[in-house]
This record gives C-alpha cells, structure tokens and sequence, in this order.
C-alpha cells in the first residue's frame, strides 16, 4: 500500500461480531496499523448517520443485516466519495453489486489472501476480472439517481468530484475523484489526462500537435487533450 | 290388459257351473305366451279310473285358480282339467309344470305320458321329483277339439310349498325360450350382486377397513344368494325336496339381510346411537321372525332404512343423498315389479340400490385417497423445509467464517463452537421425518442454536423454560424457527440475549410462549409472513389441524410469541 499523509479512514458494516472482529483484524494486518482508522457498526443506521458526517474512504459492507437488506445501502454508498467492497453470504447478489460499481465482492467465508486482494483493487484496478459496472450513482438535491454507464461520454475531474458528461449533452456531478472512479469503470474508460477519463469507443483518433501536445477527437466531434504521459503509455499499448 | 284378463276370469265364473269346466286355448294365443292352465278340479283320494277322458267329475271340489294343495297336507289327489283347442296346430307343445309334487303323473286323454318323481304310498315309498317340469305333449294329442288332463299327484313327503303350483301349455320352443331367459336374467341379477358384494369386500379390505363397506358386502352377498335360491325356475333339473330344504333359508336371508342392511347404514352415517339402533333391529327382528313374512320384512327393512338416510341428510353426511336416491329406485323398481307378472323390478331395485351405494363408497374412497396424497405431499415438503433449514447457505457460510476466525485466534473456542453445530446438525438430521418431537430434542437445537450465535455475535444467549415437564410433543423446528427470527431480527446492539419458553394449560388449551428481550425498534417489526412463520404454520395444521393460534407482537421490553393448542 502506498504511503498515506493521513490514516485511511475504514466503516466496516457486520452485525456478526466475530465475523467484524476478523474483517477488522485483516484489515489492520493488510493495511499496517498505524496507516488506519477502523469504525465498526453493526446497524445500517448507525453507519449512514456517520457516512454521512464523516468523509471516509473505504466500506466494508454486508448485505444482509439483521435480517435487513442492505443493498439500499449499497446503492446510496456507491454515490459516495469512497470506494466500497461488499462481504457478504449471499452470493446472489454479487453480480448485481459489481454493476453498480463495487470495488469487490467477497464472498464468505474469506481468507486474508482474499480480502488482500480486494485491498490491491484499492490502489490499481486493470485486472478487470469481474463483471463490469453498468450504473453509477449520484446523489441529487438527496436524491439517488441511476446513471447507465453507456450513456457517459467522458469524465472530467473536478477537484475531489468528477463531472460526468453524457451522451445526452447533461453533465452530473460525482463524488468520488477522478482517480477513485476510475477504478471501477469498465476497461473501456481509459485515462486520457490528468483530468480526463473517455469511453475508448467514442475516440476517433489521437492528434498530435507537435511539442508534447496531443489531444483526441470524439465522433461527436469533441475534442479533448491528451497528457504526454498519459498519451505514451497508450501508444504503447497499442504496440 | 289386466281388464282384458278380468273379464276373462269373470265369464269363466260365470260360465262354471254350467258348462263343463275346461280351457278354451286359441291357438293365437299361443303365439305369445305360455298360457296357463286353469279350472282345475280335485279329489283327494286315488282311482285308476280318474285318468280317463270321460269321467263324470261333478262331484269334485272346485279349486280356485291357485293350486296349493300342499298347504293343506293333503298327501293324496288327483287334479283334472278340459282343454279344448279351438284350431289347427302344426306345432308341437308342451306341458310346463313347476312346484307341484311330490311326485306326479300325468294323463292326458287317458294315457300317461309322462311321470315326475315316483308316486308312492307312504313317504318311504315316494320318490319326490323335480322342481320344474317340461313334457312335451305329441301332435296327435293336441288336435282341434276337446282334450282332458288329468295328474296323480302324491306329497307324502309333506313337502310344503311357498309358491302356488303352475302349470301352462305352450309351444315347445316358448317355453324352453322362457326358462332361459330367466335363468339368465336371474343368473345376471346374482352375478351383479355378487360383484357387488366382491367390490365392496375389496374395498372394505384395501381402504382401513371401514366396517360399514363389509357390511354393504354381506348384504349384497346375501341378497344375491337370496335371489338363486328364491327363483329355483333356474334349476331345471333340481329335485323338489333339495330345493324345498333350499327354499327354507330364504326367510332367514331376508332377515339377516336387513340386519346387514341396517348395520351398514348405522355404520356409514354413525351417530352416538348407533350399536343402539343395531341392537333394537336385531332385537326386532328376532322377534318378529316367525310373526312376519319376508314380504313384510322387506317392507320393514326398507322402512327402516329409508327413515334412518333421512335422518342423515337432515344431518348432512356424505354420500346420505345418493342412499336415499338407492332406496327410492329400490322401491319404484319394486312397485313395478309387483304390478307385473314377473316380480324381476325388486331385483332391479336391489341392483340399483347397490349401485347407488357403491358409487358413493367409490366416490368417498377416492376423494380419502386424494386428501391423503395431499397430506403425504406436504408433510414431504414440510420435511425439506425443515431440512433446508438446518443448510441455508446464510447460515452455513457466516458461521464458517465466524469458525474461521476462531480457528485462527482461539482454536479452543473454535472446538466449543464446532461441537455446538455438530450437535444442532444432529439433532435435525434425526427429527428431519417426524410430525411431532420431544420438546427435549427441540430445547436441544434451540440451545445449540442459541450457542452457535453466541459464538458469532460475541454475546451470551440463554433459554430458561417454566412449566415444561419433558414430556411434550412439538412439531419440530418450531421454537427453533422463533428463536432464530428472534435472533436475527433483534440484538443488533446488545451482548446478552433472554429467552423464555413458557408453557401454560388451562381447561382444554396448551399455551406456548415464547419470549425474547430483543432490542428491535418499533420500525423494525419484520413481516409476520416471512417463510419462517408460513412454516411454523403449517407444521401446526399438520398435527393439530383446526385447533391451533399463533400470535406475535412486540411488548415493553422485547417479542411475545404465543402459540395456543386446543385439545
């Protein structure tokens, strides 16, 4: 795990205390203890009241609470500014949950190889093993909005948000950072520059100006700028 | 055509006295049917002479046109008749003469043309013959014109007949015609009945052995013995006196037919009265057996039984509408029957009441049958449930992953925490197929439940019970079921759970209670119809059908599950 100026900041959601017990131990194990700030909660209540008041940046989520369902959690912390990973028995769910843009799925019972991978997933998401996200949510006037990522053209950063800019012209606003969100959009989405992250399909070629400026042209006739750096790892993945 | 024959017995009154008394037989007439031979004269007494043709026989006692001589014990008679023949005949006829004997002689025109049984002087003498007579009369004897017969007839056997004696001259072929026809009509009726009565042994045997369908076979098989033995016309060859002996049993069979009959429907549509009624009709019976004929007894028996299916209907029992519908065919056939010559409308009824009867048996077995599958298929499926129970992969896979932790932190803990599932997989693999348990074994996987989520919550979970004795028996899994909801739906907060089984009995009721202390807020409450409380439910129908409530709500300081049993 790369060095953090600040401790990362962890909600883990289990009504079963050994079991939260274990998820927080691993969790101490992988991440280093002094690098985290563990929160336990065993009600979904308890853990939307503090989501909601503190910034946090990884969730540690099960389904099924209390008998409960916690897949409205679910879809209200993918709209988050954190990334989520659900643990959980019921494996029914787990496809559903990717579509929405879950870092990972765990199913359990789990080992620490398996939570240590999710971790990984954290910092740099290119395996794209699991089934892609179809849906992110944004969080409007508080209210939960479904957008299909089809319908997203390209992804501009914007300070610790990011605009979405769909097809349809309309710009949402995101929680999660250019950086975070990116990790769980499908492979298509590929990072263009610091700020920019496009739909590969839409691209109709890359342009260079001389320079070290570059920039790409969409079919809608965008254009968008292209880092030097960004634009060589590209060219070398096309070779 | 009951005028027609009036009028005809009127003139031959009229015309007695003063012609010689003789039948005038068309022989159109005997197109159509045998025609019985009447006007008979008698004398009790024996003449060699008395055979012939001319005899002067005014001074003979006239009969009536019954012949019956054997209710009076006579053991010795001769009975003359005329026949004129009032055309030509091609064909041949015969003399058809049934229950007249003894032994008999038959003269016609003087000469003797044929003998039934040996005629004797004293009973050791006498041979008795058959039943049934056929003697063919040759056609130089039954020329146009006037014709005497005359018949030596010995009973010092002292066989004594129920029916009147008859005897008809017909066309050889109509008359062998209609002993066939009856023979075969009344070998149908008894092989119908027989059936019937094979049907309903059948299903008396197959179906739990429901008395009153044994008793429905008896009848039946009674009443198709009856019917042999009642119309011995069949048995042509049969002797007067092996028949007369068989005959004797035909009023014992009626009687013991209505005591069937009655016990079948005391049985089938049983009251608290019912060995009572039984009792009183064989009292009855007993008792009128030598007072009333077999003629009345079948009137009392239908009676009897026709009062006691209404009364069923009034009470509204299956298949009550469908005797009833039997019994009123029975005695319509009957009633026809008896206006015509042959009496075959009361075997009809009788067939038709059977009939009626089994259909309803049939129909009654069937539908047991199907409740019976249905009883069977959920008490299968209530058995995967419950099985299914025990390996839901919610509860399997948390407490894999609590058993992980502990293997790794507290292995100690981790055997403690094996051994409690071990023993809750146990317990359910042995009560998997039964309907009712020891509520030792149910306190058991309660327990062991109770333990394992202790394990997994990190909190201690105790059962007390009050007022259990050990003895009970519980549909298994159901307190489990509710301490399970109890569990998950609650102590989301709390490291120590209370439960309580209560159980109370008042009267005739049993009251089950089940407590918890569960922290569940108000907007928490889970809907009562989860799959849990749907099995509950019907593990309660199973084996307390109609007699149980289950009721569940929240309290003060926790979840009251009640479950009221009436006994």
């Amino acid at each position: 795990m790369t060095e953090r100026t600040d401790s990362m900041k962890i909600v883990i959601v289990e009504d079963e205390a050994l079991t939260a017990k274990r998820i927080k131990r691993l969790t101490v194990k992988i991440t280093g203890e002094k690098n985290v700030e563990i929160s336990v909660f065993s009600t979904l209540e308890d853990a939307e009241s503090f989501i909601d008041k503190t910034s946090i940046d990884l969730l540690l989520l099960d389904l099924n609470l209390n008998g409960e369902d916690g897949f409205n959690l679910l879809k209200k912390a993918i709209a988050g500014s954190f990334h989520t990973i659900v643990i959980s028995a019921n494996v029914d769910k787990a496809l559903e949950a990717f579509e929405y843009g879950v870092l990972d799925f765990i199913p359990k019972p789990f080992s620490e190889e398996r939570l240590r991978k999710a971790f990984a997933r954290f910092e740099k998401y290119d395996d794209h093993v699991n089934p892609p996200a179809k849906y992110l949510s944004v969080i409007k006037r508080d209210k939960l909005h479904i957008i299909k990522i089809e319908n997203v053209l390209f992804i501009k950063g914007a300070g610790v948000y990011s605009e979405l800019h769909l097809r349809n012209s309309s710009v949402e606003l995101h929680n999660k950072s250019l950086s975070v969100i990116h990790n769980i959009l499908p492979p298509e989405f590929i990072r263009v520059h610091k700020s920019y992250i496009v739909n590969n399909d839409d691209i109709v070629h890359f342009r260079s100006h001389g320079a070290s400026k570059y920039d790409l042209l969409l079919k809608s006739g965008l254009t968008l700028p292209v880092g030097r750096v960004y634009y060589k790892a590209i060219k070398e993945k096309l070779q | 055509m009951r005028f027609k024959y009036f009028l005809i017995f009127f003139c031959l009154l009229l015309t007695q006295g003063f012609l010689y008394s003789q039948n005038i037989i068309n022989y159109e007439k005997l197109d159509v049917n045998p025609v019985a031979v009447k006007n008979w004269k008698t004398n009790y007494s024996d003449s060699s002479s008395w055979k012939n043709a001319q005899l002067d026989d005014a001074g003979w006692t006239v009969l009536d046109n019954k012949i019956n001589l054997s209710r009076v014990a006579v053991p010795f008679y001769w009975l003359r008749t005329g026949i004129e023949f009032t055309g030509d005949n091609s064909r041949v006829l015969s003399l058809f003469i049934v229950s007249l004997g003894g032994a008999f002689e038959v003269y016609w025109d003087g000469y003797l043309i044929d003998t039934n049984g040996k005629i004797g002087k004293d009973s050791l003498s006498e041979v008795a013959g058959k039943a049934l007579k056929v003697i063919p009369i040759s056609l130089n004897f039954t020329a146009k014109g006037t014709h005497t017969l005359a018949i030596r007839i010995s009973n010092y056997s002292n066989l004594e007949i129920r029916h009147n004696s008859y005897i008809a001259l017909g066309t050889h072929d109509q008359i062998t015609n209609r002993i066939t026809e009856k023979n075969t009509y009344i070998l149908i009726i008894a092989s119908v009945l027989f059936s019937f009565a094979l049907f309903n042994l059948v299903l008396f045997w197959g179906f739990n052995k429901e008395i009153s369908l044994l008793f429905l076979s008896l009848f039946s098989l009674v009443l198709s013995i009856k019917t042999v033995l009642e119309t011995y016309y069949i048995f042509t060859n049969f002797n007067l006196k092996g028949y007369l002996f068989l005959a004797g049993f035909i009023h014992p069979l009626v009687v013991i037919s209505g005591i069937f009959l009655v016990a079948f429907l005391v049985f089938k549509f049983t009251t608290p009265y019912t060995k009572h009624i039984i009792l009183a009709y064989i009292v009855l019976s007993a008792g009128g057996y030598f007072l009333i004929s077999a003629r009345a007894f079948i009137v009392i028996m239908m009676s009897v039984a026709s009062i006691y299916t209404l009364y069923a209907i009034y009470k509204k029992y299956e298949g009550s509408l469908l005797s009833l519908i039997g019994l009123i065919g029975f005695a319509v056939f009957s009633y026809i029957g008896y206006l015509s010559a042959y009496n075959y409308g009361y075997f009809l009824g009788i067939v038709f009441f059977v009939f009626c009867i089994s259909i309803s048996s049939a129909r009654q077995i069937s539908k047991k049958i199907y409740l019976h599958s249905q009883v069977e298929i959920r008490a299968t499926r209530l058995e995967s449930q419950l099985l299914k129970k025990n390996i839901q992969p919610h509860f399997i896979l948390n407490s894999l992953s609590s058993l992980q932790e502990l293997i790794e932190t507290s292995p100690q803990q981790a055997n403690e925490f094996i051994e409690a599932l071990a023993d809750e997989f146990r317990v359910f693999s042995q009560i998997a197929n039964e309907k009712l348990i020891s509520i030792r074994d149910e306190l058991k996987i309660c327990e062991a439940h109770l333990k394992i989520m202790g394990f997994r919550k990190e909190a201690s979970f105790t059962l007390t019970t009050e007022g259990i004795t050990g003895t009970e028996m519980v549909p298994p899994a159901v307190f489990h079921t509710l301490v399970e909801n109890g569990l998950t739906h609650g102590y989301a907060k709390k490291k120590s759970g209370v439960f309580l089984l209560k159980k109370e009995m008042f009267d005739k009721e049993i009251i089950y209670t089940l407590f918890n202390d569960s922290d569940i807020s108000k907007a928490h409450i889970p809907e009562n119809k989860g799959t849990g409380m749907k099995y509950i439910e019907a593990r309660l129908q199973e084996s307390f059908p109609g007699r149980w409530s289950l009721n569940s709500c929240p309290t003060d300081n926790g979840w009251l599950v009640s479950i009221k049993i009436i006994d």
